[in-house]
């Protein structure tokens, strides 16, 4: 319990530090999940700033896809308090706090490969009322009006991110890469306020690390879409991100800009340190 | 010297061959809603024998116990076999797929150890009789409409018509959004969620509406027979099911229609071969041919006749 009392060292002494919290859109305080014996979550507590990109940096094991999961009710954290703009969402089910406006994607692409990439895009858009068996049956017309919107949005959106030519194709016979290109576009359709990336840049080449970017910087300017994301890639979270959470025993022991994070003596114990000694 | 011969006494004979198509018609309907739990929603559901054990069981004894129509016994029955697959849904349906099909095969049994054992309700192993002179009525009228002395043709049309309306309605609701987001379930419950899909409401519905297809099946297999003995729910009804759907290639509508057509057509045309056996070995013979049949196609097709090869290797 002692560890949940630690506060975020670096952060009082930023006089904005009131201003941050009142426009975060994300605030997790105080969250606790065990796996057995093992503090996952040990008391977590950070923000996440509104229309910011935040990168979530942390040594193998520190908690961070767990903090993911918690977030966004795919596993039941003990204890804390998660607020989504203001709003609860401990304890709502994974679907619900999508429909919010916080979407996720995985460390493993999670595209439906047996599914045309078309149909993954379209899958994803809210309030569609052919969704509902009733609907199907009593109002034809309402939900194919809608499909025609959701079909023109998707294209639209796969045409951006290059993946036109592919609309018809199964999803998995898409590269590793277009899987991810794909992966983010579906998770726009959601069009939400807050997209959290489990390691978007793993396991692709650079060019498409690079669009990849670009679509996130493009959307944050655009649609004023908040970015959290998990990243290993040492000059992608320097370079990308406004603000940097560091996490190591499913705690939060740094949170600022990269610039700050980097000179603290805590993270480079615990992470920066590891990592030069890798080299 | 002859080793075996096929005779072509029976062959020929049309009232065999009606009963066989009646037979294959019920299997159809029964395997819709396999299709739509396995090959759509990914739900492997070993139970379905069970709603359609309900479905004729509600159905006699609401006609026989509690002297409804027949007419009104039939959606009440299939209101009975749905909340049935809802209370086996509602706690089941969270475990993990394998145990979730074992959950579904331990219902079935159930339901078959108390179709067995409630003999004030079901008569147990001696079954019950005469729920289905409303059927017999109706289908004597058909029969001299068409000025036909076979018996089941009325009931051989009955079940292919609504076969095949079942197949076209399935088919129109599977390419509706709400079909989409069943396969997306399919595919990937933790994607479908993080999508915003309630995955535990479809898998429901798609257990209900199997329990629906079920229990028709269920109460068109008792006027098949005009009698009702536990012993006809078996498990084997339903792997002969899956048999049907491996056959034809799940997630194809034709080929639930060309699967079951072709199995009984294999299982009871055989029984014309003449061989130097007993009437037993035969009857297992029948079974060996089918599961001949089922291997050399898992090994050279395993899509099966009309299923789609993609889907099956990057479903995998």
């Amino acid at each position: 319990m002692a560890e949940a009392a630690v506060r975020v060292p670096g952060r009082g002494d930023e006089p904005s530090a009131a201003a941050d919290r009142d426009d975060a859109i994300l605030t997790v305080s105080g969250l606790e999940l065990r796996f057995g014996g093992v503090h996952a979550l040990a008391g977590t507590d950070l923000d996440v700033r509104r229309g910011s990109i935040t990168a979530l940096i942390g040594p193998n094991g520190a908690g961070k896809t767990t903090l993911f999961n918690a977030v966004t009710g795919f596993y039941r954290a003990e204890r804390g308090v998660v607020l989504f703009d203001g709003q609860p969402v401990l304890g709502r089910p994974p679907h619900a706090i999508a429909r919010l406006g916080m979407a996720r994607t995985f460390q493993l692409t999670k595209t439906l490969a047996a599914m045309p990439v078309l149909d993954n895009m379209m899958l994803a858009a809210p309030d569609q009322p052919g969704e509902r068996l009733a609907n199907v049956v009593l109002h034809p017309r309402r939900w194919r009006a809608r499909e025609d919107v959701v079909r023109a949005r998707a294209l639209a959106l796969l045409d951006t991110f290059d993946l036109r030519d592919q609309a018809y194709a199964y999803a998995g016979t898409l590269s590793g890469g277009q899987r991810k290109l794909l992966e983010l576009a579906r998770v726009l359709m959601l069009e939400p306020r807050l997209i959290l990336l489990d390691e978007p840049m793993a396991g692709i080449n650079p060019a498409l690390a690079q669009r990849l970017l670009e679509h996130i910087h493009a959307l944050r300017e655009r649609e004023h879409v908040t970015f959290f994301f998990i990243e290993h890639d040492m000059d992608v979270v320097m370079g990308q991100s406004d603000r940097v959470v560091v996490m190591s025993q499913g705690e939060v022991i740094a949170d600022g800009t990269p610039e700050r994070v980097s000179r603290d003596a805590r993270v480079i114990d615990a992470y920066l340190g590891s990592v030069e000694d890798d080299r | 010297m002859t080793l075996s011969s096929i005779s072509f006494s029976a062959f020929g004979q049309a009232e065999f061959w009606i009963g066989v198509g009646v037979l294959a018609g019920i299997y159809g309907i029964f395997v819709l809603g396999l299709q739509l739990n396995v090959g759509f929603t990914g739900i492997i559901n070993f139970g379905q024998v069970g709603f359609m054990s309900i479905g004729a069981y509600a159905m006699a004894i609401l006609v026989l116990k509690a002297h409804w129509s027949f007419w009104l016994s039939l959606p009440a029955a299939t209101a009975v076999a749905v909340a049935t697959g809802l209370l086996i849904g509602l706690p089941s349906l969270r475990l993990r797929a394998d145990y979730f099909a074992i959950a579904t095969i331990a219902f079935a049994e159930i339901i078959r150890y108390v179709a067995e054992n409630a003999r004030g309700l079901t008569n147990g192993n001696i079954g019950l009789l005469g729920f289905d002179s409303s059927w017999v009525s109706v289908s004597n009228s058909i029969q001299g409409w068409l000025s036909t002395s076979e018996i089941q043709l009325p009931l051989l049309l009955v079940t292919w018509g609504l076969f095949g309306v079942l197949t076209v309605v399935m088919r129109r609701v599977q390419g509706t959004p709400w079909g989409r987001v069943l396969r997306a379930v399919r595919e990937d419950e933790d994607a479908a969620r993080a999508l915003g899909k309630n995955v535990f409401s479809y898998k429901l519905q798609s257990l209900a509406i199997a329990a629906t297809l079920g229990s028709l099946a269920g109460y068109l297999l008792a006027l098949d027979l005009a009698f009702l003995s536990p012993d006809q729910f078996d498990p084997s009804v339903t792997f002969t099911g899956y048999a049907v759907l491996i056959l034809g290639g799940l997630a194809s509508y034709v080929g639930i229609a060309a699967g079951t057509a072709i199995l009984w057509v294999l299982l009871e045309g055989t029984r014309f071969i003449n061989l130097p056996l007993s009437a037993e070995q035969i009857a297992a013979l029948r079974f060996v041919i089918v599961g001949a049949v089922l291997i050399g196609l898992m090994a050279f097709r395993p899509q099966g006749l009309f299923g789609k090869r993609e889907e099956m290797v990057l479903g995998g």
